[in-house]
């Protein structure tokens, strides 16, 4: 980890340099993120002893892209989907990316009641991702019956695991979660997971990177530091836990140019 | 006393509008129609009254935002919040609603009493089952609870040792959920005993009982064992005594001190309000659905008091701490 903080540039501050407080502005579209003020309190507590850094989640894209385009004093944690539509139009570099199951990557599929894709039409589709990560994701993974997408119902719920139980439990008739949330339903109730049917796959994506606008790459060293070295101590793991991560590591070149094409 | 009416923006106050013609036929107009999908013009208005209890409940209103920026048309809104059985009655009555979505228990059963017969969702009701229309074949719900499965499936996350968790419970009132209880903890490894129960008072008596043979003390919707706020709270106390973590359903116990608190995502309730009557126009039949969000508190404090094994991987699911 320390390598990794290392071959970043993200080093202790020079000496007798005091670095200035600055803000993580974090934002998902991949979850439908309602836990603002634990995620609020739990990094600030652990940011703000080490330098007077904050966090600040939002709950909603624009007023998050708002913010990242007035160029503010901080850093984006934000979903690998978001950032490859961000990187266009804004100079943002990827410092950092998410690690789960000792991978930087996942994979979204649709587990439906039914194995037939065109079961689905005009049904109701409970996802945990905001709306236009759920049409993108079914434009991907649903090719051959892209005529269904515009009459399913999607209900947003607060997590990938709700997603998948409401199709156990009737409120939906499928759901959108990543593959990873399936095993885990798996491996506490085998028998809703055994009710599901997995029917479209999506391409594998990065976890959340934290990224920065470049010009301000030197002055977040060190807040990227300490977010890749959260995964090796208690404290900082248990806070990247409620995010769903265990680590965050430095982006090999290869991720960094799929983040971009 | 007249109604009060929510506060909404200029533009989208209380107001009628054409609704597409297949939405009014699902709502029950479509006798009055030449054919099941009129069009705009043909249709006569629709009025969806969105009913809250009181619009100073949180959750209720909560809900009924959720509800208004999920359901895509104007809304009427009506708090009932100081007003009579009658006055209530009357402010929807007087509204001559197409189809309503209430919110609480109040609001449920002044529409059911107001305008019987018109398509109706019912969210944030205890024991919905006892709604004078909660049969009536126009009338739809969303329960107050997440299934016990769900409730279940999330014990075994965050507490993976948990092997046997203890419910009182009356037979009048929960001996089928009883039953399905049991069935679903089967599911997820967890033995669920059962001690029945006539009254509050024995429901105390019993629990410290209950307490000695099981892991974790499971407080669940009952309102025999849930008499009164007395009630509540000693049965939560008899879990600190035994330093054994309780586990519970909803928010509103979170002041006794609960170790986990799996209550449903108001927000998400609103959503599939919306969605029940979206579907109505597509000629959905009466629908009883679960609440498909959860919203999860956990205690660290008790985690850390009775040395629990929590599972770090569930705090990725965590919506509210208490340290």
């Amino acid at each position: 980890m320390l390598l990794g903080a290392a071959g970043l540039g993200v080093g202790f501050p020079v000496l007798g340099q005091a670095p200035s407080p600055l803000t993580v502005f974090f934002y998902s579209p991949e979850t439908n993120v309602n836990n603002y003020s634990v995620l609020k309190a739990e990094f600030d507590t652990f940011l703000g002893p080490r330098g007077g850094h904050q966090f600040q989640p939002f709950s909603d894209r624009e007023t998050f892209e708002r913010q990242l385009a007035t160029k503010p004093r901080g850093l984006f944690l934000l979903s690998s989907w978001h950032y490859r539509l961000l990187a266009g139009r804004h100079p943002l570099k990827p410092l950092l990316v998410g690690q789960a199951n000792g991978r930087p990557l996942q994979r979204h599929r649709i587990f439906s009641q039914s194995a037939d894709p065109a079961a689905l039409r005009s049904q109701k589709i409970a996802t945990a991702g905001t709306r236009d990560f759920a049409q993108a994701l079914l434009r991907e993974m649903l090719p051959d019956h892209a005529d269904i997408i515009p009459t399913l119902d999607i209900l947003v719920v607060p997590k990938d695991i709700d997603a998948l139980l409401a199709v156990g439990f009737g409120a939906a008739r499928a759901a959108i979660a990543a593959e990873s949330s399936a095993d885990k339903l798996a491996r506490l109730n085998q028998k809703q997971r055994n009710a599901l049917n997995p029917i479209g796959k999506a391409r594998e994506s990065l976890l959340p990177v934290l990224a920065v606008h470049r010009e301000m790459a030197d002055e977040a060293k060190a807040v990227a530091r300490l977010f890749a070295d959260m995964g090796s101590a208690p404290e900082g793991r248990g806070r990247l836990k409620l995010l769903g991560l265990e680590s965050m590591r430095e982006l090999d070149p290869d991720q960094v140019e799929g983040l971009t094409r | 006393m007249t109604p009060k009416p929510t506060q909404r923006p200029p533009g989208i106050r209380w107001q009628t509008f054409s609704i597409l013609g297949a939405i009014l036929a699902a709502l029950g107009l479509a006798g009055l129609l030449p054919s099941a999908v009129a069009t705009a013009a043909e249709s006569p208005t629709a009025k969806i009254l969105v009913v809250n209890s009181d619009g100073a409940v949180e959750k209720y209103k909560t809900a009924q935002k959720s509800f208004r920026d999920s359901f895509e048309h104007p809304v009427k809104e009506l708090d009932l919040s100081g007003l009579s059985e009658q006055a209530a009655e009357r402010a929807i009555r007087s509204e001559s609603p197409t189809a309503v979505y209430s919110i609480g228990t109040k609001a449920a059963l002044a529409a059911g009493r107001a305008v019987p017969g018109k398509p109706m969702v019912v969210s944030s009701v205890i024991n919905w089952h006892r709604l004078p229309s909660a049969k009536a074949p126009d009338t739809h719900v969303i329960a107050n609870e997440l299934p016990s499965a769900a409730q279940l499936t999330m014990f075994r996350y965050f507490f993976p040792k948990i092997r046997r968790v203890g419910v009182l419970y009356s037979r009048d009132f929960n001996r089928q959920w009883m039953a399905d209880a049991i069935a679903a903890g089967r599911d997820v490894g967890i033995e669920v005993v059962g001690v029945p129960v006539r009254t509050s008072r024995g429901a105390r008596t019993e629990a410290s009982r209950l307490l000695a043979k099981v892991d974790a003390l499971w407080v669940t919707a009952d309102p025999v064992v849930l008499a009164d706020e007395a009630a509540v709270r000693a049965l939560f106390e008899a879990a600190a005594t035994a330093r054994k973590p309780a586990f519970t359903y909803t928010s509103a116990f979170a002041e006794f001190g609960p170790t986990l608190i799996v209550a449903p995502d108001v927000a998400t309730i609103g959503r599939q309000a919306a969605g029940i009557l979206k579907g109505l126009a597509q000629g959905s039949g009466k629908e009883v659905q679960s609440p498909a969000g959860s919203d999860m508190t956990l205690n660290l404090r008790t985690v850390r008091e009775y040395g629990l094994d929590l599972n770090a991987e569930a705090m990725d699911s965590v919506n509210h701490v208490i340290r």
